[in-house]
C-alpha cells in the first residue's frame, strides 16, 4: 500500500514501531499463563482458530487457544468444559455485554475482556498491536 | 390403541428424551447420579446441566409445543394441510424486524432484548397486516390464505432488500439469527417458554370443539352455534402469538409446526380436543430429538437445530404423503 | 304464533337487492316447498333464514322471537340447515354428526355426554348410515354425506329444517329414500325446502313459495300455488300438468315433451 502510495518511508517508520512494541510484549510475556478463548460471534458462538490470524494474538501473550482445531463455531458446553482462564470477547455487535454476563454464570474463575471488533478485525499494523498490548496489559494483570 | 393410552405412551416418550437431552453432550452423565444428588453443585458438570443443558432442554420443548400447536390450529383452521406458522408471514415479518434493528444498530443500546422483541413485533404486524387486509376487502378464509402468502414474499423482498443494503458483519448477523437454534436459551427464556407453551397446551384443548367445526367450513361452523368470523380472528390471533414467541426467542425453526400435527393426525384422529394436546407433547418429542442430534452430531460444533427440523420434517412429510397414496390406491 | 314467520323480507347484497317483499309462514308439520327460476332468489331466502346474509329489511320471527333478538347459538338451537355441499374431509361420520350438538354444549367441553351419544345413534339410525360411523366422510359417496349432513340436523333437534336442493346429483335410489326420510322428519319440524325438481317437491309439500326474479308470485297451499299457470309465469316457458292419478299429478315443460298435447 506504501508503495503504490509513494510513501515507503513513513510506512516503514510505522512498521517499524509498532514490531518493536510487539516483539517487546511477547518477549516479556511469561508462557503457559493459561488458556483463552476469544469469541468473534455469538449465536452461533465462533472463537477465533489457528487459522486466523488473531490466534498469534493469543500465543503472543502466553495462552493457549482452546478453540484452535475447533473450525465452524463450537458449542458452549465444550468451552465449558474446557474452563479458560481467559475469555476475549469482540463487541460483536452489541451483544458482548450479555455474552460475558453469560460467561460469568457459566466459568465463575474466567476473567473476560471485551475489544472493539472494528480494531481487533482490522489487521493493520497499528490495530493489531493496540488489540495485542490491550490483550497483554489485561492477561498479566490477573 | 386408546387414547388414555396414547397419552401416557407420548407423556414416557417426552420424559424419556427430556431425560436423555440432560444427560447427552460433551460427557455422557448418569440420570442416576444426577438424581441422586452425587454430582457436586461446584463441578463443571452441575454447571452443564444447570445452565445450559436444563434450559436448553426446556426451551426446546416449549418451542416444539408452540410450533405444534400453532400449526395445529392453522390447519384446522384454513383446512389445508401445507399450512404451517410461517405460511402467513410471520417468519418474514419477524426476520425483517431483526434485520431493521440491526440495520438501526438498536442491538448496541439495547443488547439482545432489542432483537427479541423487534421480532416479536414484526410478527404481529403482519399479523395484524392480514387481518386488517381481510377486514379491508371481506374476504372469506382462503383469500386470507393467499394474503398471508403475499405479506410473506413482501417482507422477504424488503429483507433482502435491507441485507443488500447493510455492512457485512449485519449480514451475516441477521443470516445466523434467522436459522432457528436453541443455543442461545438462557434460564428466563426457558420458564417463559415452558410456561407458554402450559398454558397454550391447556387452553388449546378447550379450542379443540371450535376448531373441529370451523374445520367443516366457517359457514357449516355458523350453522351449528360458532360465531365463525369471530372465532376465525381470535384463534388466528392465538396461533400466530404462539408462534411468534418461538421465532422471537429462538429464530425460524422450519418444517415442525406443518409435520407434526400431520403424524398425529395419522395416529389419532381428527378430534382437536384430543390430538391438540397430543400435538404439543409429538412437537416436543420431535424438537427434543432433533436438538440432541443438532449438538452431539459434530461435537464440538453444533448445528442449528432449524436445520435438521427441515431435512428430517421434509424426508417426513415426503414418506407421510407417498404411504398415504398408496393407501388410497 | 308460527313456528317460522317471515314478514315482508327483503335481502341483497350490497346494493343489488335479490329478494324483495317476501313472506311465509309455518309450523310444526309443514313442509314448504320454495320454487322459482335460477336467480330467482331461493337460495338466497334460505340463507337469510339460516343467518349467512343479513336482511335489509322485514323481519323473521322464530316462535314469535325476531331473529334480530337472538344469537348464532340459539338461532342454531332452532333453525338447521343441510348443507347442498359437505366438505370432504377425513372427520369420521360417527365425529360429523356429532357436531350437530354443538349449540347445546358447552363450546369448552373435552368430552360427549351419554346424552349426546345416545342422540347421535338414534340420528345414524334414522337416517340408515350406523354402519358408516367410523368411516371418513372423504371416503363415502356424495348421497352418503348428504345423509350424514341430515343426520347431523337431525342431531341439532331443531323445529325448522332449511334443505337446498337435497336431492341435487343424487341417483333415483337415494332420492327416494332422502323424500321419504322427509316426509318422516315433518312429522316433528317444519320443513323448507328449495328445490329445482317441482315433482318432487310437489308429493311431499303442503305449502309452497313460488319466487319470480326477487318476487313473491304466491304463498299458499300447495295444490293451489304449484298450478301450471304460476310455474309458467315463474319460469317463463310454458308448464303443462299431467295427471298420474287422483294423488298424484307431475309439471313438465312443453317444449321437454316430444307429443303434442291437445288443450
Amino acid at each position: 500500500m506504501a508503495q503504490e502510495a509513494r510513501c515507503t518511508d513513513a510506512a516503514n517508520k510505522i512498521i517499524e514501531r509498532e514490531r518493536f512494541i510487539v516483539d517487546s510484549i511477547t518477549t516479556k510475556t511469561r508462557r503457559s499463563i493459561g488458556k483463552m478463548l476469544f469469541q468473534v460471534g455469538s449465536r452461533p458462538l465462533f472463537a477465533v482458530t489457528k487459522d486466523y490470524y488473531l490466534n498469534e494474538v493469543i500465543t503472543r501473550v502466553g495462552c493457549t487457544n482452546i478453540c484452535a482445531d475447533v473450525a465452524g463455531g463450537c458449542s458452549k458446553e465444550f468451552v465449558v468444559r474446557m474452563k479458560p482462564d481467559f475469555i476475549i470477547l469482540t463487541t460483536m455487535g452489541g451483544l458482548a455485554t450479555e455474552e460475558e454476563m453469560e460467561w460469568h454464570k457459566l466459568i465463575k474463575n474466567a476473567h473476560c475482556l471485551i475489544v472493539d471488533e472494528n480494531e481487533a478485525g482490522c489487521p493493520t499494523p497499528t490495530f493489531y498491536r493496540k488489540t495485542l498490548e490491550k490483550i497483554a496489559n489485561f492477561v498479566n494483570n490477573q | 390403541m386408546n387414547k388414555a393410552t396414547q397419552y401416557i405412551l407420548f407423556v414416557i416418550v417426552l420424559v424419556a428424551l427430556s431425560i436423555l437431552s440432560i444427560t447427552i453432550g460433551s460427557s455422557e452423565l448418569s440420570a442416576i447420579d444426577i438424581l441422586s444428588g452425587k454430582i457436586s453443585y461446584e463441578s463443571t458438570e452441575w454447571t452443564i446441566i444447570r445452565h445450559l443443558r436444563l434450559p436448553r432442554t426446556l426451551t426446546t420443548i416449549g418451542i416444539g409445543a408452540l410450533l405444534s400447536l400453532s400449526g395445529c390450529i392453522m390447519q384446522g383452521l384454513f383446512r389445508n394441510p401445507l399450512v404451517e406458522p410461517y405460511t402467513m408471514g410471520l417468519s418474514g415479518g419477524a426476520v425483517l424486524g431483526v434485520a431493521v434493528t440491526f440495520c438501526l444498530g438498536l442491538q448496541i443500546s439495547f443488547g439482545i432484548p432489542a432483537l427479541i422483541i423487534s421480532a416479536l413485533l414484526g410478527g404481529l404486524l403482519t399479523m395484524f397486516v392480514v387481518l386488517t387486509i381481510r377486514r379491508a376487502i371481506k374476504c372469506d378464509i382462503n383469500s386470507m390464505l393467499l394474503i398471508g402468502i403475499m405479506i410473506s414474499f413482501a417482507t422477504s423482498s424488503i429483507t433482502t432488500l435491507l441485507m443488500s443494503l447493510t455492512t457485512h458483519e449485519n449480514l451475516s448477523q441477521i443470516i445466523s439469527w434467522s436459522i432457528g437454534s436453541m443455543d442461545s436459551a438462557s434460564e428466563e427464556m426457558a420458564i417463559f417458554i415452558v410456561a407458554s407453551a402450559l398454558v397454550a397446551t391447556f387452553a388449546s384443548a378447550f379450542l379443540g370443539n371450535i376448531i373441529n367445526a370451523l374445520s367443516l367450513g366457517a359457514t357449516e361452523a355458523q350453522h351449528i352455534g360458532i360465531n365463525s368470523q369471530k372465532m376465525i380472528i381470535i384463534l388466528f390471533v392465538v396461533a400466530t402469538l404462539m408462534a411468534a414467541v418461538s421465532v422471537a426467542a429462538v429464530g425460524v425453526v422450519a418444517f415442525v409446526g406443518m409435520i407434526i400435527p400431520h403424524i398425529i393426525r395419522r395416529i389419532a384422529g381428527h378430534d382437536h380436543r384430543y390430538i391438540l394436546p397430543l400435538a404439543a407433547m409429538g412437537g416436543s418429542s420431535f424438537m427434543l430429538l432433533c436438538d440432541i442430534a443438532a449438538r452431539t452430531i459434530i461435537y464440538p460444533r453444533e448445528l442449528p437445530s432449524g436445520v435438521i427440523t427441515g431435512i428430517c420434517g421434509c424426508i417426513m412429510f415426503i414418506y407421510l404423503t407417498s404411504r398415504q397414496r398408496n393407501e388410497h390406491n | 304464533m308460527n313456528t317460522i314467520d317471515i314478514q315482508s323480507l327483503t335481502v341483497g347484497y350490497g346494493k343489488q337487492i335479490v329478494i324483495r317483499d317476501i313472506s311465509l309462514s309455518g309450523n310444526i308439520g309443514d313442509i314448504i316447498a320454495i320454487i322459482g327460476a335460477n336467480g330467482s332468489g331461493k337460495s338466497t331466502l334460505l340463507k337469510a333464514i339460516i343467518g349467512d346474509v343479513k336482511q335489509q329489511n322485514g323481519n323473521i320471527f322464530f316462535n314469535g322471537i325476531n331473529s334480530y333478538d337472538i344469537t348464532t347459538r340459539q338461532r342454531a338451537q332452532i333453525v338447521a340447515c343441510v348443507e347442498q355441499e359437505t366438505y370432504a374431509s377425513q372427520m369420521h361420520i360417527y365425529d360429523y354428526v356429532m357436531m350437530g350438538r354443538t349449540p347445546f354444549r358447552s363450546l369448552f367441553s373435552l368430552t360427549d355426554s351419554d346424552d349426546d351419544r345416545r342422540i347421535v345413534s338414534q340420528a345414524l339410525d334414522t337416517v340408515g348410515i350406523a354402519h358408516l360411523a367410523n368411516k371418513a366422510l372423504a371416503e363415502t359417496s356424495g348421497g352418503e354425506r348428504r345423509l350424514a349432513c341430515i343426520a347431523k340436523t337431525l342431531v341439532q333437534q331443531p323445529q325448522i329444517l332449511l334443505l337446498d336442493e337435497p336431492t341435487a346429483n343424487l341417483d333415483w335410489a337415494n332420492k327416494v329414500a332422502i323424500i321419504n326420510l322427509l316426509r318422516t322428519l315433518a312429522q316433528s319440524m317444519c320443513l323448507v325446502i328449495v328445490s329445482h325438481d317441482v315433482n318432487e317437491v310437489i308429493s311431499v309439500a303442503n305449502k309452497a313459495l313460488v319466487l319470480a326474479e326477487g318476487h313473491s308470485l304466491c304463498f299458499g297451499d300447495a295444490h293451489k300455488t304449484i298450478t301450471p299457470e304460476n310455474l309458467s309465469q315463474a319460469y317463463k316457458t310454458d308448464i303443462c300438468e299431467i295427471n298420474i292419478d287422483k294423488e298424484s299429478r307431475i309439471m313438465m315443460a312443453k317444449g321437454l315433451l316430444k307429443l303434442k298435447i291437445e288443450n
